[in-house]
């Protein structure tokens, strides 16, 4: 297992980061308007901005930028940001935390939200139960995360009171403060994400019921409880351990528009922030970041797979 | 066999019944039933094999699992060791799976492919928490001797199923389903799928374990040349109806229902020059949803009279050649 994991590393990841790294640096240069003019303003005369461009660098040709850039990658160097007062990597480490957390939190809704609902839903299929569970997953695919979270800060945070509406506690200061202001948003997050987990779950398991070997675990005489979670569940896995790596990295797209409505400084608001005023090395260094999380979350979902079912082989 | 000695059986059902509704529509409207096993009566006595014929889609499958409510039949009562099976609840139902127990068709859905071959063996004893066999014997060694007694290398074990060939897997099934010192087991044409070559091997291991551990069996297959083999009494299934029952011997010998010796007509003979004229079957089987009126079979049968529409030939005791054998035919062969 471990040389797989150093083979795909080799073979899969340096190369795609290679590739990401040159694609979001091309369409953050061609996209209009530069860090220059944004810094200075509107009324800033040609020459200051010229000055300034050329003092950033951002007269050279694209190669060139380009190669400077990569450079400073390969020395694991992300470069400084144009607006903030700190490198890019103290961006992202003051900010991943906050997505991280609540993206862990809301994927941990998720699944077990989404998992034990599709259970019981394939269980009772074509019931009552079966529906509800079915509507609810409906609705919570179909609905906005940005109206969703609208709806639920005033309905349990200002009419019911019963959590803050937003916040940011460090978890280091207020553990438990930061986790009642985390609740909300983490459980916006994961019902779009529990929507879906709970469709494949339900659709896994049915694949699996009707099959021999249920029938065969139900003729030794095995309780309900150990055919359904023993026999039924761990076949149905491979599925429902995929789409949740399909869905943990969407996870964090969502993470950007429900950071924003609740105030949280993850990575969200960096990427505003960097995107409105063209802070290059910012942008550059989030995409870089979030494309090797994604690449990280695939590959371990690959190696969790192979280890539910031993028959996918690692090589 | 010792015929003389007078027992219960140990497994008697009367007037078994399942039938299977037809939905259809928005609402899932009942517009019809599937009558997949009709009125049958049977008893398998201790220690006896009793093999059960038909052809796909007769009920043969369905009774059999019927009988060990794995599928709960729509009216009728079926009685193992004296003991209703229907008026038990699901607990005692489940404990009773120790006694008796059944070997499916297909060996390569019928195992569960995350399980190694051991934990499949071995399962029944944890959810029954029980080692049988002897005294202060291990989980584990008892799996091993179960394989070692169906003829597979414990040191396999530790094995997936689909690293097993076909007749292997069955092999497992059978550890399996004797794992726990069954009375009874349903062998539900356990040998179908597997070659020819392999078939007899199985069948003979089959013989082999009922001689050793005083196993009684139902089984069940299409073809009648299968179940000679192993049977002391055989069971002919048509269309959800028994319509004869005779010892091996009297049946393979003279046939008393039409449609009995259609089937053993239709056993290929290994003689090129041998001519053959025996009766051929022509048509297909009718829907089990909408059976014809009188005796089923009268549609394919050569001797149909107008009474065989009219009314419908119960299963009855006919005393021939000494033993009583059972047969629903109003103009049965001699």
């Amino acid at each position: 297992m471990f040389s797989y994991i150093l083979r795909r590393l080799l073979v899969d990841v340096i190369p795609a980061i290679a590739v990401v790294a040159v694609v979001a640096f091309t369409l953050i240069h061609l996209t209009p308007g530069d860090p220059a003019s944004v810094a200075l303003g509107e009324e800033a005369r040609p020459e200051q901005v010229a000055a300034l461009r050329a003092q950033l660098g951002l007269n050279d040709s694209l190669p060139v930028q380009f190669g400077h850039w990569a450079s400073r990658i390969a020395h694991l160097d992300l470069g400084q940001s144009i607006f903030r007062h700190d490198s890019v990597f103290e961006g992202i480490t003051s900010s991943l935390p906050w997505t991280l957390e609540l993206t862990l939190l809301a994927l941990t809704f998720g699944v077990v939200f989404g998992v034990s609902a599709g259970i019981a839903a394939a269980l009772s299929k074509g019931g009552l139960l079966d529906k509800i569970v079915m509507g609810i997953a409906m609705l919570g695919i179909s609905m906005p995360s940005f109206y969703l979270a609208l709806l639920m800060s005033f309905a349990i945070g200002v009419k019911l009171g019963w959590l803050p509406t937003g916040g940011s506690i460090p978890f280091a200061e207020d553990p438990l403060g930061n986790l009642r202001s985390m609740i909300m948003p983490a459980l916006v997050l994961s019902l779009i994400e529990g929507a879906f987990i709970s469709r494949v779950t339900r659709s896994s398991m049915l694949d699996i019921k009707g099959l021999d070997f249920v029938r065969t675990a139900r003729a030794k005489g095995a309780a309900e409880n150990r055919v359904v979670l023993v026999h039924m569940l761990r076949n149905a896995m491979v599925p429902i351990v995929s789409s949740v790596a399909v869905v943990a990295s969407l996870l964090m797209g969502g993470a950007i528009i429900v950071e924003t409505i609740f105030g949280i400084p993850g990575m969200g608001q960096l990427v505003i922030h960097a995107v409105q005023n063209r802070d290059y090395p910012v942008l550059q260094g989030v995409v870089l970041t979030v494309a090797g999380i994604y690449i990280m979350i695939n590959l371990a979902a690959d190696v969790l797979c192979a280890m539910v079912d031993h028959r996918i082989r690692f090589n | 066999m010792n015929e003389s000695i007078v027992q219960t059986p140990l497994l008697e059902a009367r007037n078994v019944k399942k039938y299977f509704p037809i939905k259809r529509g928005v609402f899932s409207r009942t517009v019809g039933y599937v009558r997949a096993v009709v009125d049958v009566s049977l008893e398998i006595r201790r220690g006896e094999t009793l093999g059960l014929v038909g052809e796909s889609g007769c009920g043969k499958s369905t009774l059999g699992r019927v009988l060990l409510m794995l599928q709960h039949p729509t009216a009728g009562q079926v009685r193992f060791e004296g003991r209703d099976l229907l008026g038990l609840r699901k607990r005692e139902l489940r404990a009773m799976r120790r006694e008796m127990q059944i070997i499916f068709q297909d060996p390569f859905g019928s195992l569960d492919p995350r399980f190694t071959i051991g934990d499949i063996v071995g399962e029944p004893l944890i959810v029954h928490r029980a080692v049988s066999g002897r005294a202060g014997q291990t989980m584990d060694e008892r799996v091993v001797e179960l394989l070692e007694l169906v003829g597979l290398d414990p040191a396999r074990r530790y094995r997936y199923p689909h690293e097993f060939s076909g007749g292997q897997r069955q092999r497992v099934s059978i550890a399996r389903s004797i794992a726990l010192n069954p009375k009874f087991i349903v062998a539900d044409e356990p040998v179908s799928a597997l070659d020819v070559s392999v078939q007899s091997q199985v069948i003979n291991l089959l013989s082999d374990l009922q001689a050793r551990l005083g196993l009684t069996y139902l089984f069940i297959a299409h073809g009648l040349n299968v179940v000679r083999h192993i049977s002391d009494r055989v069971g002919v299934m048509y269309l959800g109806k028994l319509v004869e029952v005779a010892s091996t011997d009297a049946l393979f010998s003279a046939p008393l229902h039409p449609y009995t010796a259609a089937l053993l007509s239709a056993i290929p003979v290994p003689d090129p020059h041998r001519r053959r004229n025996g009766i051929t079957l022509k048509g297909d089987v009718p829907s089990p949803s909408n059976p014809p009126s009188g005796c089923r079979f009268r549609t394919r049968c050569l001797f149909a009279q107008p009474r065989c529409a009219d009314e419908e030939p119960l299963l009855k005791t006919i005393a021939s050649g000494g033993s009583g054998r059972e047969v629903a035919c109003h103009f049965p062969l001699s």
